[in-house]
């Protein structure tokens, strides 16, 4: 798991730290619950300021990827954390749509497309 | 006298700058890589002995300086005298010196960083660390003792004050070894790091809690007029076994099996 930065990317490093992060969560490459290093290990590893990690954490925390607690750090959040639940659902039905619409497309059975999508969860 | 103390200060001068000055022995630099599983290459083996003859080189200052201010100390009562806990406090002195002063690995062209957390337990088991807090508390409980029975109060308190302030260079430095850049590197370069941390970590501990605990052992001799009877001879028995017990606990605290964290792709 590492994070990384390209000083003469038109992207600002807090943006790229923050996204990294988020793709690496999103895809549980960061599992939930686990234990971010702190602002300034990151930032003297990456040689940034402290406050442009900071600010990375802090959009994350916004988004509800990360949870950060005193003196317990920073850790990613169990779940899209801070969502409505009305939210929540719209976005399952959008991907069960979009599911469906490849089943479809592909042709092959509901039997088929239910096993399928029961070993993607298993996996997960 | 000052011709004897003349030679003591020029010979400790000359066996200790010699000391410093000497190159890192491969046998220093195996035992080294034997404690913590590290295999050593050609460029970790240079990161590690850059960082034996930097500590080395600081300790060696310290204990020195603490040496000649130990005979300074007691040339005006026509003796010469090295007081050991003087000499110890100024090694100690120079091994936080020494690793606020170490160099942390180069960053590569890559600016990359690990998203492991550094963190104590990570280097140093929790034995290790309760050490020095468990010794504080000893002392803290001393320096109420002597208030409550009111001998030798300032004594007592300026003891404790001394081993908060050994506590909090400790606490401070600790801090700085976690926080000492470790940027991408190789896996050899990085394994080596992290048995530096645990090295410094170690000896940072152990020789605090010596410390402190030598602290404890000037409290007790404070503490001791005010009591009498079993008691009395209870806290002087506990003062001379002390004397041996506590570099023992230091010794014990600075070999114990060190901790690598665990590094995942």
């Amino acid at each position: 798991m590492i994070v990384e930065v390209d000083p003469a990317s038109p992207v600002p490093p807090y943006e790229q730290v923050r996204h990294q992060l988020a793709t690496m969560i999103g895809t549980r490459v960061l599992p939930a619950g686990t234990q971010l290093p702190t602002i300034r290990q990151l930032a003297a590893d990456l040689g940034l300021a402290a406050n442009t990690v900071a600010r990375a954490y802090r959009e994350l925390e916004a988004e509800g990827l990360v949870v950060s607690r005193v003196r317990h750090g920073t850790t990613v959040a169990g779940r899209p954390a801070g969502l409505p639940r009305a939210e929540v659902r719209r976005r399952l039905t959008e991907a069960a749509d979009a599911y469906a619409a490849v089943v479809r497309q592909l042709g092959v059975s509901a039997d088929e497309a239910h096993a399928a999508l029961d070993r993607g969860l298993s996996q997960s | 006298m000052m011709v004897v103390a003349d030679v003591v200060v020029v010979g400790w001068l000359l066996v200790a700058g010699s000391f410093a000055d000497e190159p890192v022995s491969a046998g220093r630099l195996a035992a080294f890589a034997q404690r913590h599983g590290l295999v050593v290459t050609p460029t970790n083996g240079n990161q590690v002995i850059r960082y034996l003859a930097t500590t080395r080189r600081w300790r060696v200052a310290g204990l020195s300086v603490g040496f000649l201010a130990s005979v300074a100390w007691a040339l005006p009562q026509q003796r010469v005298y090295v007081n050991f806990l003087t000499a110890f406090a100024g090694w100690f002195a120079g091994a936080l010196v020494a690793e606020a002063r170490l160099a942390h690995l180069e960053r590569g062209p890559r600016r990359a960083a690990s998203l492991v957390p550094r963190r104590v337990d990570s280097y140093r088991s929790r034995v290790v660390s309760a050490l020095l807090p468990a010794s504080i508390g000893v002392s803290l409980v001393l320096a109420v003792t002597s208030l409550v029975v009111g001998t030798s109060r300032a004594a007592a308190l300026i003891w404790f004050a001394a081993a908060l302030a050994v506590l909090c260079g400790e606490s401070i430095v600790e801090r700085r070894v976690l926080h000492r850049p470790q940027p991408l590197a190789p896996p050899d370069q990085l394994a080596a790091d992290d048995a530096i941390r645990s090295r410094s970590l170690h000896v940072l501990a152990a020789a605090g809690t010596t410390l402190v605990l030598y602290c404890v052992l000037g409290q007790l001799a404070a503490l001791r007029p005010a009591l009498a009877g079993d008691a009395g001879q209870l806290v002087e028995a506990a003062a001379i076994l002390g004397v041996f017990v506590a570099p023992v606990i230091g010794l014990v605290a600075a070999s114990a099996r060190p901790r690598i964290p665990l590094r995942t792709a």
